[in-house]
């Protein structure tokens, strides 16, 4: 069920007056959970028995760790954790990484000679929708208790709905026990400032995914379908149109899920903050994908070592932290170049100037530097999105050859797509940037008159919206 | 949160100017409506209007594209010494809010020197009556959804005579009922009012090409029985209850005649409503209770003329309402003479 959807909306006007108008807050608990099945069972039902799976694992899981916590055995507590841990990552790994593994184990065998292929051997495992976020939660949820930030028992409806809440099951925001739990305490009153503030998040939500992102979709679908085909130009305007489409559709949907869980009056953490401002990596992936980007920090990043270890070992740590989060969005080997590349440079950053690039600094203060590195800065990740989006690794490497060579392209084929106005993807960036950044950081000192700012973005999103070829799209991140 | 006419304005703004500057119609060519115009606008284009007494408009869906030959009308009425035009706009689905379109398209292509022209001349607008589109101003417009065909008519211009004619129609508990229709007309409406998609669609444009309005069939639907005989559906006897139905058809039609008539600026100087005989007794029920209304509104459907003993076989005829090529001929033959004797009579 896309968010996007009629469908979506008859089911969110009807479970959301019921859950208001239920008398008590395990019955409107015991709704969201029953709701959120309904909404993972409408695109497949016959995966209900894997997110009951991981939830039933790690309701137990975490039960005993605490059990074993509290009577002080950490070496079983340990155990236990580890039992969890092992029992989501095979369930991840079984489902998102059977088929990699599988093909490259043959690719490798044939190279070898070995031919090991029979048809009996190989089979297709259908990627359960979301199972990377809500395995997450699960591994969330288990260390947590573990460190004892989690130090309660909690029940399995509660459990349920920290792993299933329809708004970020099947793509985020990835939000940590100790964020959400502590909301599941005590009746909620219903809010009319949550009211509006969640209005806000889904119109804005809205207007990047179905105006801003589905406009340029299928200029970028065209392009990166046979990236042979086109001259440099086309390939030019083709990345960029994604670097513009991934942020929109993936911000869209946050801001939507976000919104849509503030009307039962839960808050999910932001995922985004201006990406496309930062001046150097490290402080792009504070501000890309937060809830994915600090859950690896924490999780895996931290318990690895983290800045405590020898600086050797932090590259290592870093450079791990950032393949396996490439890793994490596909099983492809294209996602593993885009995560070693981000690693690489985050390291290059590190060596050079220790911590201090990921720092914010104000918002007006402009130099030479944070210019330099900002156009650095966004050359790399504009580079870095044509990986994560061409189908496979050859074209990938056909469409950076084209880019870099200034081939020419098929005439043909390129008046049968036609050209993206230039305009559709540059606008949406320029509008995020400057306008709505004014209305949501700058609230203290706005650069902008907010009346202004609010007919330029309203005036820009018209503009979009005649310039954009139009049809429902899912969102991208719903593959991983 | 920024205050109301912040976004107001430039919505506001942006409506005006957009619909102004760049008519939305224009950007969806897979409508019959640009082709038809272009054929009737060129067959006027072709003519001496000094030398024309008569310049026929003719209007309508399917029944009148398989059924109406207005070539042949026109050699008709020439050969009794009537120096006449027939333009034809009619197609297959067309309602009554596309015809209106065709209507206004077509007065829009007119130069000023043929407006002018035509003031001096004589201009009939004959209309077709068929049930299933006299019943519902909007009839088929879930089928085609929301394509560009639909899309081309459901400009914010015409938003107003649409929801007039729809008021009209609707009764209050009518309109929860047709929820549906609304939503869809609301999220048409909307898209054409902002313009959404204009720029794509324009630069996609192919040059318009001519659209035949008499296309005749020439084989027989392999779903049709002839049942009875034509001249007995036509001699209608009507029940209370139908005669109650097609009068609650009488208010929006109304509407939609004087809209009609107003897209001509009074360059009409009379109207003429026709309909073809049929072998569904709900739609010869119909045409009979229309022949029957008071007025001064001309109307023809063959009622006393040879027509209906001529047409009174299924091998003329494609399906319960429209005919085939042979049927066509004559219906065209006998329509072109009906129009001869009016005009002789100076009826119009």
């Amino acid at each position: 069920m896309l968010f996007n959807s009629g469908s979506f909306l008859c089911f969110l006007l009807l479970v959301l007056p019921t859950y208001w108008l239920l008398p008590s807050n395990s019955l409107r608990k015991l709704l969201l959970v029953g709701a959120s099945f309904v909404f993972y069972a409408w695109w497949d039902w016959r995966f209900l028995g894997l997110l009951s799976f991981v939830i039933l694992s790690v309701f137990f899981g975490a039960r005993l760790v605490l059990f074993e916590r509290r009577k002080r055995n950490r070496r079983r507590a340990l155990l236990y954790l580890w039992c969890c841990l092992g029992i989501e990552l095979a369930v991840l790994g079984f489902f998102k990484y059977f088929n990699f593994f599988e093909h490259n184990l043959l690719v490798g065998l044939h190279s070898l000679g070995i031919h090991a292929a029979s048809s009996s051997l190989t089979f297709r495992v259908l990627l359960p929708i979301g199972i990377s976020f809500y395995t997450f939660h699960a591994i969330t949820l288990a260390v947590d208790t573990f460190r004892g930030t989690v130090d309660r028992k909690i029940s399995l409806l509660d459990v349920a709905l920290y792993i299933a809440f329809f708004p970020q099951l099947v793509a985020g925001p990835i939000v940590r026990a100790t964020v959400f739990l502590p909301q599941l305490e005590g009746k909620r009153a219903f809010d009319g400032e949550d009211l509006l503030v969640a209005l806000q998040s889904i119109g804005l939500g809205f207007l990047y995914k179905i105006v801003f992102a589905d406009a340029i979709a299928p200029f970028v679908d065209s392009v990166f379908r046979a990236p042979g085909e086109f001259s440099w130009v086309y390939l030019v305007a083709g990345a960029l149109g994604f670097y513009s489409q991934i942020y929109f559709d993936f911000n869209g949907y946050s801001l939507i899920a976000i919104g849509v869980s503030r009307l039962f009056g839960y808050r999910l953490p932001d995922n985004f903050n201006f990406p496309y401002c930062a001046t150097s990596l490290t402080n792009f992936w504070r501000r890309w994908h937060i809830s994915l980007s600090t859950w690896l920090r924490d999780y895996l990043y931290i318990p690895l070592g983290g800045n405590r270890v020898p600086p050797l070992k932090q590259l290592r740590n870093l450079m791990g932290t950032m393949l396996l989060g490439g890793l994490w969005h596909g099983a492809s080997w294209n996602f593993v170049l885009w995560g070693g590349v981000h690693g690489a440079v985050l390291c290059a950053e590190k060596l050079i100037h220790g911590g201090r690039f990921g720092k914010e600094r104000g918002e007006f203060s402009i130099s030479f530097g944070l210019v330099a590195g900002w156009v650095i800065t966004q050359i790399i990740v504009f580079l870095l999105w044509i990986p994560f989006r061409a189908s496979n690794f050859q074209d990938t490497l056909n469409f950076i050859s084209g880019l870099f060579s200034l081939r020419a392209g098929h005439s043909s084929v390129e008046r049968q797509v036609g050209m993206i106005p230039w305009l559709l993807l540059v606008l949406p960036i320029v509008c995020d940037t400057f306008v709505v950044r004014s209305l949501r950081v700058w609230r203290e000192k706005p650069a902008l008159n907010p009346e202004l700012a609010f007919a330029i973005l309203v005036l820009a999103t018209l503009c979009v919206a005649m310039l954009a070829k139009t049809g429902l799209r899912p969102f991208i991140y719903f593959q991983f | 949160m920024p205050r109301w006419y912040s976004y107001l304005i430039p919505l506001g703004l942006w409506v005006v100017v957009i619909n102004v500057s760049m008519p939305a119609p224009k950007s969806y060519p897979d409508s019959p409506a640009p082709g038809l115009v272009l054929q009737a606008k060129q067959k006027l284009d072709a003519q001496d209007l000094a030398r024309v007494q008569y310049v026929i408009l003719v209007e309508g869906s399917s029944l009148t594209m398989n059924g109406f030959d207005g070539n042949r009308v026109q050699t008709v009425l020439t050969e009794h010494g009537i120096p006449a035009i027939i333009l034809q706009l009619s197609s297959a689905g067309a309602n009554h809010a596309e015809r209106y379109q065709y209507l206004k398209e077509f007065m829009e292509a007119l130069r000023p020197d043929q407006i002018d022209a035509l003031r001096r001349i004589k201009v009939v607008l004959c209309r077709e009556v068929e049930l299933g589109y006299d019943r519902n101003p909007l009839n088929g417009f879930l089928r085609n959804g929301s394509t560009g065909r639909s899309m081309r008519y459901l400009g914010p211009d015409n938003f107003p005579t649409i929801f007039s004619w729809l008021a009209l129609k609707f009764g209050a508990t009518d309109w929860f009922k047709k929820h549906n229709l609304l939503t869809d007309l609301a999220g048409c409406g909307l898209f054409n009012l902002f313009h959404v998609g204009y720029v794509p669609r324009m630069e996609e444009l192919a040059p318009t090409a001519q659209t035949e309005p008499f296309f005749p069939n020439i084989t027989q639907s392999p779903t049709f029985t002839a049942t009875g005989s034509l001249d007995a559906v036509a001699d209608a006897v009507l029940d209370k209850r139908s005669v109650a139905n097609f009068s609650s058809y009488l208010p929006w039609q109304r509407k939609r005649d004087r809209d009609f008539r107003e897209i001509f600026r009074g360059l009409i100087t009379s109207e003429c409503y026709f309909a073809f005989p049929s072998w569904s007794k709900g739609d010869a029920d119909y045409n009979a209770w229309k022949r029957r209304q008071p007025g001064k509104a001309l109307f023809f459907d063959g009622t006393g003329t040879p027509l209906v003993k001529e047409l009174d076989q299924p091998s003329l005829w494609y399906d319960q309402l429209h005919l085939q090529l042979a049927g066509a001929e004559i219906y065209s033959e006998q329509f072109a003479k009906y129009l001869v004797e009016q005009i002789q009579s100076k009826s119009l």
